[in-house]
């Protein structure tokens, strides 16, 4: 067992957490650095104030900088433009204003595991904290600001990581500066599980980093992984009772309060667990006062909403959290009537971070529209985008398909098809298409295949070539009608294709042999995307621009009537101008063509107890 | 004394003969889906436009007892929206029985023992229909949920089955609905049959109605028409006689100047539209 700490308190947790997994069969490796936190001093100072902590937090020779020199100096050095912190401008940062025993260097990896192997390697070689970029969507409330650096100051592996290529990451402890302006950093103590889910690669258009994860560190001398355990992302949701109860043991069996930051728990009170994303990923937060009034939280601990499992534990300046019932107030004033037909639910947006996993939004539904408000009571007449997404490649994204690693992305504009890595959006391959009107994409295991309009055509394309292979004619149900293809999706051994008519839209079902058309049946909505996991066909349904559109479900059958009885609605979206969908196997993905995005839902229904 | 009371007993009793004799008006609503869910474009259609045509047809003297409604399983969709909930407008739901083959039948043969000769007969289809033979001609309506189908010529037989009426009106909202006139076409017959399209053409629906929600745009206009305003209140200039009565051929020109996705058709063999205005006590 290895044990690099550097404070009383740090080593006490990290005491702690080492007896609780000190099992026979496995040893923990941890180091834990005294790294003050620091807020960032601007809205798009992250970079700087992870700097300045970092530079404070190194074992030997630390040193007291201004956020607005490092600012400065990252200015200077930067070389990436649309980046506020870039980096190289971060490393450049560093080096200048406080030089290091050895040096700093950027890591970037197209493999999360990979990085935070090197972290760990690093923080067990020489103790110095590492800076890590968790995303690169906007954060904070800024939409103009999207990067989200963080200080690491402490890492928990079964293993050693400079003796084991490959061990699973426990946890992570770090300083994230990304808070409302005046109020301190968060200090965050997550599971692996939960640093995963928050880590994304660079997403930015243009930047060399596109698709990689990325940390300031020192070159490691010895690759590996730290992979993180799953963590549950729907089931039957637990109640606040017992999300309370998950809360204490956790502080309990991790002895929180015996580390300086989170000594306050000892003598706190529970308030009332708030749920957020409920229908997927979801967590309770579950809010401790040292308030006398019992009104005003100032940390917090965070479990799985479905198993209870720690994700995490931070504190905070005190704050209140606005109720379900103030939301819906608030909206009601807003909107002029009456709070009757207004619903609310926490959400922590995954498209738009503008707010912490701490502070979640509320979602306020009333007439079909949905409304933000903060914790602050802050009204917002949009809400965030909430579902994940990246940029789409190409001009105008039409149809989408997903070959077991990269997504497909048609592009009508410029006929060409383009794959990219859905975390980051980084492109991959692009082929150009000798192909009038491409409107529909599926991947049949080896094959692409493209519906052209102009020359009612399917063709089969090498994906890794762009190649041609197999030509067939459209087939179009005659006594149907067609306007245009709307989507096509490969359910093993068929293809489908979805045309709109009107109230004649039609789901057909193609032999891929001969082109034949086997079945038709009406699609009772207006597609716009069609997708087939082997089991079920995915419909995207547009429904004009007063109501959101809708991902449908039904059935593979033979008889039309048998299938249209299986229809369930599954899943309302947010893009106002929805094409193409495809699944990875987890989630679905259509484009946005109004935005140029490509986003993400998760199709599963959630047992709500 | 004697004489004003037999006088008054003469007039109750010709007011009496006069109701016992006077004209009813029936109605076949037939919409041949199932709603599972509000607001959905293509499937939402099926409740909200029958509960639309219902209520143009009650604010133009139809009585409940005399609108037959056939719908999904037989039971009306729970909407979220009051105002299209029939227990919140009428105290009652509308549906009478489940839409299937057997009991469109049913409803046309109890029909043909009940609509006299000084009735008027009001027949109403939603649903989809393909368009087959010379020019799309020949249509083939589904019932969604049972997987069965109608021809035209089926329609048109039982429509015939009730042959003692003063006047029919046939509506059919369908892709290919024009597939319907030439089944109905028929001189001497007294029958207005009005469809959301031609043979080879589709119908659509429009969410850009005056609530937002999504309708067959052929029977948004239709019900609009003969109530003389919009769902949500506002005035609709249909009446362009300004007689007080909207005639059918007054609906099926508002319809030709206010759709835009498919062509309304007509046919009125024997030059009647003009003069069937359906808010009269005898149309």
């Amino acid at each position: 067992m290895t044990k690099q700490i550097k404070s009383p308190l740090s080593y006490l947790l990290a005491y702690s957490l080492l007896l609780l997994f000190a099992q026979p069969a496995a040893a923990l490796h941890s180091v834990m650095l005294a790294v003050p936190e620091y807020p960032e001093e601007a809205l798009t100072w992250c970079g700087p104030a992870t700097g300045k902590m970092l530079m404070e937090g190194y074992p030997t020779g630390s040193c007291t900088v201004l956020q607005e020199d490092i600012w400065m100096s990252i200015q200077a050095n930067k070389v990436e433009s649309q980046w506020d912190t870039d980096p190289v401008g971060l490393k450049e940062a560093l080096k200048t204003l406080c030089p290091p025993a050895s040096t700093w260097s950027v890591h970037s990896r197209t493999d999360a595991e990979a990085l935070m192997h090197s972290v760990a390697y690093w923080m067990t070689v020489n103790n110095y904290p590492a800076a890590g970029l968790m995303s690169t969507a906007p954060h904070n409330g800024y939409t103009a600001h999207s990067e989200h650096w963080v200080a690491i100051r402490g890492i928990i592996t079964d293993d050693n990581p400079t003796t084991h290529s490959s061990t699973p990451l426990r946890f992570v402890w770090f300083n994230d500066p990304a808070v409302d302006l005046g109020d301190p950093a968060l200090v965050r103590f997550v599971s692996g599980a939960t640093w995963y889910s928050e880590q994304f690669p660079v997403s930015k258009a243009g930047s060399s980093y596109i698709g990689r994860y990325v940390a300031v560190i020192e070159p490691p001398e010895f690759t590996g992984r730290l992979v993180a355990p799953m963590q549950m992302l729907i089931g039957k949701l637990i109640t606040p009772k017992a999300a309370r109860e998950f809360a204490k043991r956790w502080i309990t069996q991790y002895k929180l309060t015996d580390y300086e930051s989170y000594q306050s728990l000892r003598n706190a009170v529970q308030l009332e667990p708030l749920l957020v994303n409920a229908g997927h990923g979801g967590y309770y937060i579950v809010p401790y006062s040292n308030d006398k009034d019992q009104r005003l939280a100032s940390s917090a601990i965070i479990v799985n909403a479905y198993s209870g499992d720690f994700q995490e534990v931070g504190s905070f300046a005190p704050v209140s959290y606005l109720s379900k019932e103030e939301a819906i107030k608030l909206t009601a004033q807003q909107l002029g009537k009456k709070t009757g037909n207004i619903s609310a639910e926490l959400v922590y947006p995954q498209g738009e971070r503008v707010v912490s996993r701490y502070f979640p939004l509320w979602k306020v539904t009333a007439d079909n529209h949905s409304y933000g408000v903060s914790r602050q009571g802050k009204f917002m007449n949009t809400l965030p985008t909430t579902e994940f997404f990246v940029a789409a490649p190409g001009k105008k994204p039409v149809g989408l398909a997903f070959d077991k690693q990269h997504l497909w992305s048609l592009d009508q504009k410029q006929k060409t098809v383009n794959s990219f890595d859905p975390k980051s959006g980084a492109l991959q391959h692009s082929h150009p298409l000798n192909l009038k009107d491409p409107r529909a994409i599926s991947y049949n295991g080896t094959d692409l295949w493209i519906a052209d309009q102009d020359e009612r055509k399917l063709v089969a394309i090498n994906p890794q070539t762009g190649e041609q292979r197999a030509s067939l004619p459209l087939p179009i149900p005659k006594e149907k009608g067609f306007n245009s293809i709307e989507g096509m999706a490969w359910d093993g051994q068929h293809l489908w294709i979805a045309y709109f008519a009107g109230f004649s839209s039609t789901l057909n079902k193609i032999d891929p042999a001969n082109g034949e058309l086997l079945q038709s049946v009406f699609a009772d909505c207006h597609p716009k995307g069609l997708e087939s996991d082997g089991t079920h066909l995915w419909v995207l349904c547009y429904n004009g621009e007063s109501n959101p559109a809708v991902i449908d479900q039904r059935k593979i059958m033979d008889k039309d009537h048998e299938m249209l009885r299986t229809r369930q609605f599954i899943k309302t979206i947010e893009g106002k101008a929805p094409s193409g969908l495809a699944y990875d196997g987890q989630y679905l993905w259509y484009n946005d063509q109004q935005k140029n995005r490509v986003l993400r839902v998760f199709p599963g229904n959630t047992t709500r107890k | 004394m004697y004489t004003l009371t037999k006088a008054t007993t003469l007039i109750l009793l010709c007011l009496t003969l006069s109701l016992l004799s006077g004209c009813s008006k029936y109605a076949v609503l037939i919409s041949t889906n199932e709603v599972t869910q509000d607001n959905i474009s293509y499937h939402s259609e099926w409740w909200y436009d029958l509960f639309l045509q219902y209520q143009a047809l009650r604010d133009n003297g139809f009585d409940d007892e005399d609108i037959y409604v056939l719908y999904g399983n037989g039971n009306d969709f729970n909407t979220i929206h009051n105002d299209y909930n029939a227990n919140l407008k009428y105290g009652h739901t509308i549906t009478d029985m489940a839409v299937n083959k057997a009991n469109i039948q049913s409803i046309f043969n109890t029909l043909s023992s009940k609509v006299g000769g000084r009735d008027h007969l009001y027949v109403w289809w939603m649903g989809h229909g393909g368009g087959s033979g010379p020019g799309s001609c020949n249509l083939s309506m589904s019932i969604s949920n049972t997987g069965e189908h109608v021809t035209d010529t089926e329609l048109a037989s039982y429509i015939n089955g009730i042959s003692n009426y003063r006047k029919r009106t046939v509506d059919v909202m369908t892709c290919h609905s024009g597939g319907m006139l030439d089944n109905m076409d028929i001189a001497g017959t007294d029958t207005i049959t009005l469809t959301s399209s031609t043979c080879p053409e589709s119908s659509y629906s429009i969410s850009t109605t005056c609530n937002g929600r999504p309708h067959a745009e052929f029977h948004y206009t239709i019900p609009n028409a003969l109530r003389e305003q919009l769902p949500c209140g506002g005035a609709v200039a249909s009446d362009t006689s300004l007689n007080g009565y909207v005639s059918l051929s007054e609906v099926h020109n508002y319809n030709s100047t206010q759709m835009s996705t498919s062509t309304p058709q007509i046919a009125d063999p024997d030059s009647l539209a003009t003069s069937t205005e359906l808010k009269r006590q005898q149309p």
